[in-house]
């Protein structure tokens, strides 16, 4: 992933922060998804436009994490969104 | 329970549709027993060899008209038991595939599931006991506030026969077998004790499928337990945006006000007391 990359939430998608994780809905399926606490807060740094560089620096900062592995789950959770069509790359 | 205003037809064949369903439900051995089409505005939902159910776009107004060699027994489950929760849930009130008993004069406990799981028979064990239940199958939700209430429906508990065996082992007058669910409807049989009133929903256990070898329950966090209901409401616009759109949101508000656990159990009958101990010993410890 791209450390100046930045992404967007789709149309087809909603999102609701319940507690302290978030929901996704998928309005072109009606599929459902959770994310857990750092997951949510991911997509929340990621929604208010933070890059992923930004977004693994903040990871670090909030969690009791190494740079590394904070990098290591902002991939793998933009992958898996991307994957399932609920994050779009923003246009450069 | 919240309603809807059911119109029969003249018994008839079921015509030809050649759209392709939205949605379909399907049995245990992949068959399909219900087809959900749109007609314009309204809804057409289809079980087939039994009746056509159309449902106007408020969900207000549904128009029943069965095939000739369908039973009014079968007909009337349908109405009940699918055709008015999905209405009323349109309508946009919190409807779901649960149960409920009361567990004292003020508070409930719902189980959560699609048919199978134990929902019926959980709550005519505890009926059986002195928790009177609410619901068997079909769980209407009022929500004010924080607060959730569970909505008594009329006095009916369909159990399958291996539950009625088990814990009904007098035959009783009025049991009605209905083919198209497989269970027989214990209707107001007066060995299980219904609750009239509604009470205040003190926590909800979702009953996993598979046996497991110890009772074992886990509180869900928020985001899993608003999925949970969700994967449990009745829902009969599943595609379009608006509805999938006003669904999401209330589902979201109403779990993160209900105590949600994942339940897993033998589903040894043997264990059927133990459980029910864990269960309240469980709910009374929130």
């Amino acid at each position: 992933m791209e450390t100046r990359s930045t992404f967007r939430s789709p149309d087809h998608v909603m999102s609701r922060t319940v507690g302290e994780e978030l929901v996704l809905l998928d309005l072109r399926s009606g599929t459902y998804f959770g994310l857990d606490p750092v997951g949510a807060r991911i997509w929340s740094h990621l929604q208010e436009g933070c890059d992923v560089e930004v977004t693994t620096s903040r990871m670090t900062e909030e969690f009791d994490v190494t740079a590394q592995q904070a990098r290591a789950d902002v991939d793998a959770l933009i992958a898996d969104l991307l994957a399932k069509g609920l994050l779009a790359p923003k246009a450069p | 329970m919240n309603t809807a205003f059911l119109e029969r037809e003249p018994c008839r064949p079921q015509p030809r549709i050649d759209a392709q369903p939205y949605s379909v439900w399907r049995g245990g051995s992949g068959e399909q027993i219900a087809q959900f089409f749109r007609t314009g505005p309204d809804y057409l939902v289809r079980f087939p060899g039994i009746a056509d159910f159309r449902v106007s776009a408020n969900g207000r107004d549904v128009t029943c008209c069965p095939t000739p060699e369908a039973t009014e027994a079968a007909v009337a489950h349908l109405w009940q038991n699918q055709i008015l929760p999905l209405a009323v849930a349109h309508q946009g009130h919190f409807v779901f595939h649960g149960s409920a008993v009361a567990l004292d004069g003020e508070n409930a406990i719902a189980f959560l599931g699609p048919s199978g799981r134990g929902k019926s028979t959980l709550a005519a064990a505890f009926a059986l006991r002195g928790c009177p239940y609410l619901t068997d199958d079909v769980l209407q939700i009022r929500q004010d506030g924080e607060t959730c209430h569970a909505i008594p429906r009329q006095p009916s508990l369909r159990l399958w026969e291996d539950a009625r065996n088990e814990l009904l082992p007098v035959p009783e007058a009025g049991a009605i077998h209905t083919p198209s669910s497989g269970k027989t409807n214990a209707a107001m049989h007066h060995h299980i004790p219904a609750c009239t009133q509604r009470r205040r929903l003190r926590a909800a256990f979702v009953i996993e499928a598979d046996p497991a070898p110890q009772i074992e329950m886990k509180h869900l966090p928020a985001g899993q337990a608003a999925i949970a209901w969700v994967a449990n409401a009745f829902t009969l616009d599943t595609v379009g945006p608006a509805s999938l759109r006003a669904q999401f949101d209330r589902v979201c508000a109403m779990a993160s006000a209900i105590p949600t656990l994942n339940l897993s159990h033998p589903k040894d009958w043997k264990r059927l007391s133990e459980l029910m101990d864990e269960i309240v010993a469980t709910t009374r410890a929130l």
